[in-house]
């Protein structure tokens, strides 16, 4: 019994990561760029959950829209004013620029709201519903289900539309998608809008569930870069079900063995798996870093 | 260098053709006599500085801060601008060594200049343990830096969970046993300052002589073009290690000095993600590449940021903020640091080892 609420919690917990990491790999898999502030632009967007719920008291599930739109905005915005003026030089130059906007976004929501840990409640999801005997609260069914219908519209995004199918060609093969007459640069900076505009969508999924601090934003994005790597870069089921796998395993473990560990648990599986399987549990593609 | 087949003596005859290069230039040596007078008058400051009279005890603490930044800096162009192993988990180095020095001390009452130096083994050991499947396994560049920030993660997750060796989140106090030298105690913290100065000379003149030596020809021959280097008949796995495992000894002893210095260490402060992209960063704005870099940028940062935590004391987190800002506006304007200005000069690349 145990065991089947810790599976059920790890599932909601794994449906976020794979939303987080969704748009970590849609990044990655067009612009080839590791976007190391991630998790912090999830911070970022878990604060716009928490100033939207201040201002208007209005249930944390309405601010989706409003947060995705802005996210989206920022997103685009950091393409063009940064990673757009990198992308032809050093890898060196590209990963530590993420990193340090990462470093600069956590530390001024630290600065701007204080160290305390914030809560939004959310009247809609407050209560505990039983679902095939295990006993939930609404809100992380909620976040699972959101996530698996989120990742799913993303799949369908990229298969069923004209932008999408634009997406998928400039992943593949950016110099052949220039001469057919995509815009290879706004194709980009559009990547990069939806990956962090899919953390306004996970923001809003999730600020019921977790408390808001600074720090937040730190575990999701390490975990996401996990999930994209061992779900092997581009393959969206894979990272769905390598997400599962890790939030699953983290959950079992923290309730068998010892919560304080769980994650460094994932990290040693993640360090292990990514040695003797550089190219990700489901990937065939080869790595050229 | 025609050494087509790696045997001993091929390599040998190698580095003797590394050796024997007119690149290779006559480093310092070759600085100018400006230059020279520079760094010696830079240096006797130092050196002298404990001993200005009225001398405010927070100006030594900031010099101490920059050696010890200096130091980690140093550690990291080894492993970082050397062999382009870009790790952003060297606090976890700096962890093993401040926390097996102390622990050591707190439990066993080893001096903590022997536990330095078994937290310099057990870091080049995890340095090892992780840098050998990855070098062997051809994990490089940004995958290499992902598994080094969640090395950083495991070790920091294992100082905070495991808290019956380490004191968990509350961290570690250290005793303050007066003025006891062979324990790495000091009465007066002119004492620390000359200390700290003595680890980052060390360190500095351990790193120049690496970039001089005929291995750190070859690192930098592996990191500009790994299947090049292997085809000259460089062992590049095993040049890797080395660099890292010294990079990773060079940090730990750093974090036994901390101990020493802060007495109390909690992962917070030893082992956090943000001490790991300090340490980048202090090298990255320096001149990755040189291994003066990270001193020059210590000695930027160092004081930028006590000034702004002092000045912005209500809000904490913003010299951090700024750090990150910073790294950012590096990468868009001055991507090789400020000593990589000097390198389109022949001269100036030999002074300060690009």
């Amino acid at each position: 019994m145990q065991l089947v609420s810790a599976v059920a919690g790890g599932i909601a917990l794994g449906a976020i990561y794979a939303l987080v990491a969704a748009g970590l790999n849609l990044v990655f898999g067009v612009v080839k760029i590791i976007n190391f502030a991630q998790g912090a632009l999830l911070t970022v967007a878990l604060y716009g959950v928490y100033v939207f719920y201040s201002l208007t008291g209005a249930d944390p599930y309405w601010s989706l829209p409003v947060v995705v739109l802005v996210m989206g905005g920022i997103g685009y915005l950091i393409h063009r004013g940064l990673i757009d003026r990198v992308l032809r030089k050093e890898r060196t130059s590209q990963l530590l620029i993420t990193f340090g906007l990462g470093m600069a976004l956590k530390y001024l929501c630290l600065a701007v709201f204080g160290p305390d840990h914030l809560g939004v409640a959310t009247a809609m999801a407050d209560r505990v519903v039983t679902l095939a005997g295990v006993r939930m609260t609404l809100a992380s069914v909620i976040a699972a289900a959101g996530s698996a219908l989120a990742v799913g519209f993303l799949y369908v995004f990229l298969h069923r539309t004209r932008i999408g199918t634009a997406i998928r060609a400039v992943a593949q093969q950016p110099d052949s998608a220039e001469l057919a007459g995509i815009d290879v640069r706004r194709v980009y900076a559009l990547a990069f809008a939806v990956g962090t505009a899919l953390t306004g969508v996970a923001a809003a999924l999730m600020a019921p569930i977790y408390t808001i601090q600074p720090d937040v934003g730190d575990t999701f994005g390490v975990m996401a870069f996990i999930v994209v790597i061992l779900g092997g870069l581009g393959s969206v089921f894979g990272a769905a079900t390598a997400a599962l796998i890790i939030g699953i395993g983290q959950s079992v473990f923290a309730t068998l063995v010892d919560v304080q560990m769980s994650t460094a648990f994932i990290f040693v599986l993640f360090i292990v798996l990514m040695i003797a399987r550089p190219s990700g549990l489901f990937g065939r593609t080869a790595r050229v870093a | 260098m025609t050494a087509a087949t790696p045997t001993p003596t091929a390599a040998a005859a190698a580095d003797a053709d590394v050796a024997a290069a007119p690149l290779r230039g006559r480093g310092l040596a070759e600085a100018g006599r400006p230059v020279r007078l520079t760094a010696v008058a830079v240096l006797a400051a130092a050196l002298l500085l404990p001993l200005v009279p009225g001398m405010p005890f927070y100006y030594l603490q900031i010099g101490v801060l920059i050696f010890w930044y200096a130091t980690l800096g140093t550690s990291w162009t080894v492993a970082g601008g050397y062999g382009g192993m870009h790790s952003i988990g060297h606090a976890a180095f700096v962890g093993v060594g401040a926390y097996t020095s102390t622990l050591l001390y707190v439990d066993l009452h080893v001096s903590p200049w022997l536990g330095m130096l078994a937290g310099m083994a057990l870091a080049a050991g995890l340095a090892v343990l992780i840098g050998w499947p990855c070098f062997r396994f051809g994990i490089r560049g940004d995958y290499f830096a992902l598994v080094t920030v969640a090395l950083g993660q495991v070790v920091y997750e294992i100082a905070n969970g495991a808290s019956f060796l380490t004191g968990g989140a509350q961290g570690v106090p250290l005793p303050y046993a007066g003025d006891d030298p062979l324990n790495f105690q000091f009465e007066t913290r002119t004492a620390l300052y000359y200390v700290a100065l003595v680890m980052w000379l060390v360190t500095l003149v351990v790193a120049y002589r690496i970039r001089r030596s005929g291995f750190g020809f070859e690192l930098i021959a592996v990191r500009d073009d790994e299947i090049a280097a292997a085809r000259g008949g460089i062992d590049v796995s095993a040049r890797k290690l080395l660099a890292f495992a010294t990079s990773a000894a060079m940090a730990a002893a750093a974090g036994t000095f901390y101990a020493q210095f802060i007495l109390f260490i909690d992962p917070g402060s030893v082992i956090a993600i943000t001490l790991s992209v300090q340490i980048v960063l202090m090298s990255v704005l320096g001149g990755m590449n040189s291994y003066l870099g990270g001193t020059v940028g210590a000695i930027l940062l160092v004081p930028l940021s006590q000034y702004l935590s002092t000045a912005l004391s209500g809000r904490p987190g913003i010299d951090l903020a700024i750090y990150g800002v910073v790294l950012v506006l590096l990468m868009l304007y001055l991507p090789a640091g400020i000593l990589g200005t000097l390198r389109g000069s022949r001269r100036w690349r030999s002074v300060i080892g690009w």
